[in-house]
């Protein structure tokens, strides 16, 4: 599984709307501890999304930390 | 005869809202409830997302690059404290108009008293129009920010803000745009008409509830906070964040009347902004060549046809506020009488100090209503 760890929760809707947009499953999770202390949202997808959201990322121009689990 | 009330009073907060607005805030409290971007969970989640979307939402609706660069406020007065005091310093000068509301005038007036700031009131020229020249030759070294009225509360008279963007951008100058009355009944693109940030309510012609409003910003311009607190991110750190939309928001939104903004914009969306203008066009034109007709009546700010819902007018020998209270008593019509918190706009249109009686329209208004109105002032114009 992946984890896309974002600034802000500005930041996860944006990218959960472009991941529908693009018919891309994830999961919207609490943000594991040991990555962040924001009280927010993580986006949960499965390993094989890498590439995909590489290249959705370089397009939208956000950034966005990803840790693979 | 029936007790129809007719509500003329859309200059102050619009009513009836559409049902979808209703519908969504009832949703939102019994369904979501939540509070967005805070805690980990589902609800949490939707909060956020009805968040989100109302800041696409109004992003789409008046042309903002990003929508991270919407920030919600209780009211277009808090956005336009925040805006004006943000980019403002000690010395600078402001330019703005002799028509605006308390709350562009009142912060204004508040720091040129203790920062030392100066600003200008740029008038009207001999038609009754804002005098364009005057504008370009008010700009001085020390010229910060221009802050204008879009449209005005009191006389419906609508800016030519490209124009004035415009004119800004030669000069370097930052321009914040006053929308409460003009956001949702005339065509706003932030791009196309050079405005830099743009103040807005929501419970006007956007069909929000009252406690909504907000800050478009359409550029990298520093605005300093208001809030420091809670953002639901970076929560390690003692600092505020700097980045949008966070950055200018602080505490738990409005979310519940966010929900029925973001309902409200969709139902302009709906409807179309056009067709929205086009009848109310048509029924402010119509009320006003049947007021002009009756006698005792005198309607003020006429000018172009281009102008606001809004219409000022005072029946010859009776004061604004008898008026005012005889069409609620014995006609159920709401108006709003007075100086409609814009002091110097009665001055610039020659009513002051009482002030006029004034009718606002909205979407929602009908002909049938219009018939009905001009009826009764005739009768109390006698």
């Amino acid at each position: 599984m992946i984890i896309l760890i974002f600034h802000s929760t500005h930041e996860v809707l944006k990218f959960e709307k472009i991941l529908k947009k693009n018919d891309i499953k994830f999961e919207v999770i609490p943000t594991p501890r040991e990555y962040s202390s924001d009280c927010g949202m993580a986006l949960r997808l499965k390993e094989e999304s890498r590439d995909v959201v590489n290249s959705l990322q370089e397009e939208s121009g956000m950034d966005i930390r990803i840790v693979v689990q | 005869m029936t007790d129809e009330i007719i509500y003329f009073d859309n200059g102050a907060t619009s009513w009836p809202k559409p049902e979808e607005v209703v519908e969504a805030m009832n949703d939102y409290m019994t369904s979501v409830g939540a509070s967005p971007g805070r805690s980990g969970h589902r609800k949490a989640f939707d909060a956020a997302r009805i968040v989100f979307e109302a800041r696409e939402a109004v992003a789409e609706l008046f042309n903002v690059r990003d929508s991270r660069n919407v920030v919600f406020t209780p009211n277009a007065t808090g956005a336009l404290n925040m805006a004006i005091k943000g980019i403002v310093n000690p010395d600078d000068h402001i330019i703005t108009t002799s028509m605006e509301h308390n709350s562009v005038i009142r912060p204004l007036t508040y720091l040129q008293e203790n920062q030392s700031v100066s600003f200008t009131m740029v008038g009207n020229n001999d038609h009754g129009d804002f005098d364009i020249d005057k504008f370009r030759n008010s700009f001085t070294d020390k010229t910060k920010l221009v802050v204008m009225n879009h449209g005005s509360n009191v006389s419906g008279r609508i800016l030519p803000i490209q124009n004035i963007g415009e004119i800004c951008r030669e000069n370097g100058v930052v321009l914040v745009v006053d929308a409460a009355q003009s956001a949702g009944t005339v065509d706003i693109d932030m791009a196309r008409d050079n405005i830099d940030i743009l103040a807005f309510t929501g419970h006007k012609s956007l069909f929000g509830p009252q406690g909504t409003g907000g800050l478009c910003i359409n550029g990298d311009i520093d605005i300093r906070p208001m809030l420091h607190g809670g953002s639901g991110s970076k929560s390690e750190l003692d600092h505020h964040p700097d980045f949008m939309p966070d950055k200018l928001e602080a505490g738990t939104l409005n979310t519940v009347g966010i929900a029925g903004l973001l309902a409200g914009i969709e139902y302009i969306n709906v409807v179309g902004l056009g067709n929205i203008i086009k009848k109310e066009r048509e029924m402010t034109r119509i009320l006003i060549d049947g007021l002009r007709q009756i006698d005792n009546v005198v309607v003020y700010g006429l000018g172009s046809d281009e102008r606001l819902p809004v219409i000022s007018f005072n029946i010859s020998g009776m004061r604004p506020s008898d008026v005012g209270y005889r069409l609620d008593k014995d006609y159920h019509i709401m108006t709003r009488v007075g100086l409609h918190c814009a002091p110097h706009a009665h001055r610039t249109i020659g009513s002051f100090p009482d002030g006029t009686v004034r009718f606002s329209l909205s979407y929602m208004n009908s002909l049938e209503q219009i018939e009905k109105v001009l009826e009764a002032v005739k009768e109390i114009a006698k």
